[in-house]
């Protein structure tokens, strides 16, 4: 893989997390001023997101591969 | 190979050894810290579901702005990629570049700050501490002024990586100021992904 095309990946990656992010950002509002909806369902949205930037943007799932190389 | 080409092959392998573990104890640390402030919020929001299942519950108050809700919510999320942006920038070499997401994500973490300003100038007046909601005011003024002081010990912390790299010091693989400040950046982020259906959207 180059630079250039590396470098293009990691950036579609991120612009499409952050995509999904933003589409759940809009459903958990909508279900939040519909205040039909329990908290379990919006939290559990909440929680969703949170893994995603953890695992996408924080790289959490690389930690433990980093030590085995060091 | 010379005799004192393998010792310098050598010395240079010891020293990036010693590098590469001098950085990942600074991110094992970084993370320890993050831990440790995660569970400080996780307190904070503790509250909040112990006032909603009390009894009688702390319902969310209209008074609320929902709208200036959502957009805090945008403002972090659009600065968490440019942030994602600056930290793969930074890996592939791209250090201008890289310097350019992370100015946007300070102008960002500025954004979010007035935002808050407002939200708080507009709370003082229709949700006093004192006032009817006060249980929910005094937590809702806790907890978003202990996250926007977050936010601005990282728009902080990324104006000193900047400095630091206009200056070439964050030059080499082994330097992992981008990446630690990018880190703490997600985690504020994160941190707020908890805040707003706590704070604005749960009744």
């Amino acid at each position: 893989m180059t630079r250039d095309s590396g470098v293009g990946e990691a950036l579609k990656r991120g612009t499409v997390i952050f995509l999904v992010l933003a589409l759940l950002t809009i459903v958990e509002f909508f279900f939040g001023i519909m205040e039909s909806w329990n908290i379990g369902f919006i939290m559990t949205l909440a929680v969703v997101k949170a893994v995603f930037i953890m695992w996408y943007f924080m790289h959490v799932g690389q930690l433990s591969r980093r030590y085995e190389e060091s | 190979m010379t005799a004192s080409g393998a010792a310098g092959l050598s010395g240079s392998s010891v020293r990036m050894s010693r590098i590469y573990s001098e950085k990942q104890r600074g991110l094992f640390g970084l993370w320890l810290f993050l831990a440790s402030e995660g569970f400080l919020f996780t307190a904070l929001l503790a509250a909040r579901f112990y006032f909603l299942f009390s009894s009688p519950p702390v319902k969310r108050p209209d008074e609320l702005n929902q709208g200036l809700g959502l957009a805090l919510a945008a403002v972090l999320l659009v600065s968490s990629l440019t942030a994602f942006r600056a930290e793969a920038l930074w890996r592939f070499g791209e250090q201008k570049r890289s310097q350019i997401q992370l100015l946007l994500t300070v102008l960002l973490g500025f954004i979010f700050l007035v935002g808050v300003g407002i939200e708080w100038a507009e709370g003082f007046h229709e949700l006093p501490i004192g006032g009817k909601h006060a249980s929910f005011a005094s937590l809702f003024y806790m907890i978003t002024g202990f996250h926007a002081f977050h936010v601005l010990t990282g728009i902080i912390a990324i104006i000193f990586a900047l400095r630091m790299a206009s200056k070439g010091q964050l030059a080499g693989s082994e330097n992992w100021a981008v990446e630690g400040v990018v880190k703490y950046w997600h985690f504020v982020d994160v941190v707020w992904v908890f805040i707003y259906p706590a704070l604005y959207l749960i009744n």
